[in-house]
């Protein structure tokens, strides 16, 4: 069994964000950055499959060298390899265009399963599984909270609005990771040093061109101070003539 | 504040692998160490899940050699351990540092490629928790005069003494303890280190200190009680016990600075946040004057000793003479995270006093660093030596 992953490099959800100069984007400096936390879903869970089921892992990422920070961490979790879609302003592309290098990555890479986060905590668009899983053909499970696997196809829990569901998908397939999936583990030290012996490839890939970009962005208001209630009263009486809740 | 580490004209791929260590050790302390640090500091003791999660991690054999299981990263990587470590918690770091750099690091200096593979293997991936027993009642600054004896009987030794301040001491599975073998031969030459499993015969644990910082770390006083020890767990050879142990406490004053440096720049971000957040006379107190200089006083002494420890960890891995350098270390570090403390409690006002802010613990902590791995007194006399020796700096 061959397992893709896919992850992006994005703000770390501590940092404080502020508006880039020109409106349109963040301020990307000074901010550290870390694997897209619904990504890190997709590492464990690819990294366990290796584990119980023996399975070749590949991780994925696009952008310029500061990336391969996120892709050792991957690595260093236990992923075997590392292919880097070089591109110097990833931040820039939209989830089309992203979608794209991954499919790209895929139909050379061919694996039974392609594992990513529901949504990247930057762009917050859901899309990248549905159109990978479009774009190749694959089955397409979204959101799910518990993967197991049989031979030749996975075993999926999701949790909707209606209940929960339990799908069956056969290979090939894209799975999305929603939170609950699994508990990412901490690199150790001997991963690290392993990491160091894997390959990161970098390739070069010719995106389509689309028209569409953020036209502004701005950041959330700042949170208001906090007070502290004595008493349940008190908290009642805030709630019913402040707070004008109750 | 830059890394320490980026200045030293390192491989770009070794400052890859000690900033991965830097990222991966501080997640963890915020995962696993900070949420039950006053909590350890209740119980005096640090659980051994804690240690056990340590263990997987790779924490005690960052600083010791890959073939015996470490990462193999030198003083360095320990550095960077220890800077991280301290930002959660003091205790952790001393229970850290006295397996790894003062056990670990004695059998590295002292023990045969057997000794090694016996214990140093097992101490690398935090199986045994080692520990250093060298201070006595009788001997502290002074530790040439030891009183423990190790008297040779067939091909076993006979150890018989007690042993003051011994950290891990409560908890070690393995201690490298120092014994007098003829005291006519003064310390080089009358001194043996020896290699003790905690769970031999006469190894008494006779009490656990109250201390007023560092709460979690165990502190024991240990008396040795016709202590047999195989001719096999001679550290080194008999007689080399000194020249041991001065080496191996080189080599932790650079980890103790490092931890310093940790605790520093910690007291100063929660400095920092409290002078942003409380106000008074309707702002917030950072933008007064006294409390300006204050910060600034403190971010002067941290970006010093900052440069300093990472110069001199560095001069230790290429193997350079550092006695001095890791007295300087070991000094105007403690003396740093003193002064640095005390005015991150003074920012907080009343608030630095009580239990609920973090920095109280701090202030406590901090003190033994100017006492324990050789008093500063005693390393101003080892500066002054080597200033007489050489005729000048």
């Amino acid at each position: 069994m061959k397992v893709m992953v896919f992850i992006k490099r994005v703000p770390d959800t501590a940092a404080i964000i502020k508006p880039s100069s020109d409106g349109k984007d963040i301020n990307r400096e000074n901010v550290p950055f870390i694997i897209n936390p619904y990504d890190e879903f997709a590492v464990e869970e690819a990294v366990k499959l290796k584990e119980s089921k023996g399975a070749e892992t590949v991780v994925v990422s696009i952008g310029g060298d500061e990336v391969k920070e996120q892709l050792r961490r991957a690595l260093a979790m236990g992923i075997d390899r590392a292919i880097l879609v070089k591109h110097s302003e990833f931040w820039k592309l939209n989830p089309s265009q992203i979608g794209e290098s991954i499919v790209e990555v895929a139909k050379r890479e061919n694996p039974d399963m392609i594992i990513l986060g529901k949504l990247t905590i930057d762009d917050y668009t859901y899309s990248l599984a549905p159109y990978v899983a479009y774009k190749l053909n694959y089955n397409l499970i979204t959101y799910a909270t518990k993967l197991e696997y049989l031979d030749g196809k996975v075993k999926a829990e999701r949790e909707t609005d209606l209940g929960n569901e339990v799908w069956e998908a056969e290979f090939p397939v894209v799975v999305s990771a929603e939170r609950g999936l699994n508990e990412p583990r901490l690199p150790n030290m001997r991963g690290i040093m392993m990491a160091k012996r894997k390959t990161i490839e970098e390739i070069e890939i010719n995106l389509p061109q689309y028209t569409y970009s953020i036209e502004t962005f701005t950041p959330p208001p700042p949170r208001k101070g906090v007070k502290i209630l004595e008493n349940v009263d008190e908290l009642i009486k805030a709630l019913k003539e402040e707070v004008k809740v109750l | 504040m830059k890394s320490g580490l980026r200045f030293l004209n390192l491989p770009a791929d070794v400052v890859e692998t000690l900033e991965d260590l830097r990222s991966m050790v501080r997640e963890f302390v915020d995962r696993e160490i900070r949420p039950i640090s006053r909590e350890m500091e209740k119980r005096e003791e640090i659980p051994k899940e804690l240690i056990r999660k340590m263990a997987e991690q790779g924490f005690f054999g960052i600083l010791l050699p890959e073939e015996y299981g470490g990462a193999g990263l030198g003083e360095l990587g320990n550095v960077v351990l220890q800077e991280e470590i301290t930002r959660g918690d003091a205790s952790v770091a001393v229970l850290l540092g006295a397996s790894t750099g003062l056990c670990g690091g004695a059998i590295n200096i002292g023990g045969n490629k057997e000794q090694k593979e016996k214990y140093l293997t097992k101490i690398a991936t935090g199986e045994y928790i080692g520990c250093f027993a060298l201070t006595e009642p009788n001997a502290g600054s002074d530790a040439q005069h030891i009183e423990t004896t190790a008297v040779k009987k067939g091909d076993r030794w006979i150890l018989n003494g007690s042993k003051l301040y011994v950290s891990n001491g409560d908890i070690a599975d393995v201690a490298v303890v120092f014994a007098a073998n003829d005291r006519s031969l003064g310390a080089y030459g009358g001194i043996t280190a020896f290699i003790v499993e905690t769970s031999w015969k006469g190894w008494n644990v006779m009490k656990k200190e109250k201390k007023m910082g560092i709460k979690a770390s165990g502190t024991a006083y240990i008396v040795l009680e016709d202590l047999e020890v195989p001719e096999e767990n001679v550290l080194g050879e008999v007689g080399q016990g000194f020249r041991i142990a001065m080496e191996t406490l080189d080599i932790g004053r650079i980890t103790l600075g490092a931890g310093c440096l940790g605790g520093a720049k910690e007291a100063f971000d929660v400095a920092w946040r409290f002078a942003n957040e409380r106000k008074q006379f309707g702002q917030p107190i950072k933008n007064f004057q006294m409390i300006q200089h204050y910060l600034s006083r403190m971010a002067m002494d941290i970006f010093t000793l900052e440069s300093l420890v990472y110069r001199v960890a560095w001069m230790a891995d290429n193997g350079m003479d550092i006695i001095r350098e890791a007295s300087i270390v070991k000094v105007f570090a403690s003396e740093v995270l003193d002064r640095v403390v005390d005015l991150a409690l003074q920012i907080h006002g009343g608030a630095g006093y009580i239990e609920d802010y973090p920095v109280e613990k701090m202030y406590r902590d901090a003190r033994i660093n100017r006492i324990f791995e050789g008093t500063n007194e005693i390393q101003e006399y080892v500066i002054f030596k080597t200033i007489e020796r050489k005729g000048g700096l």
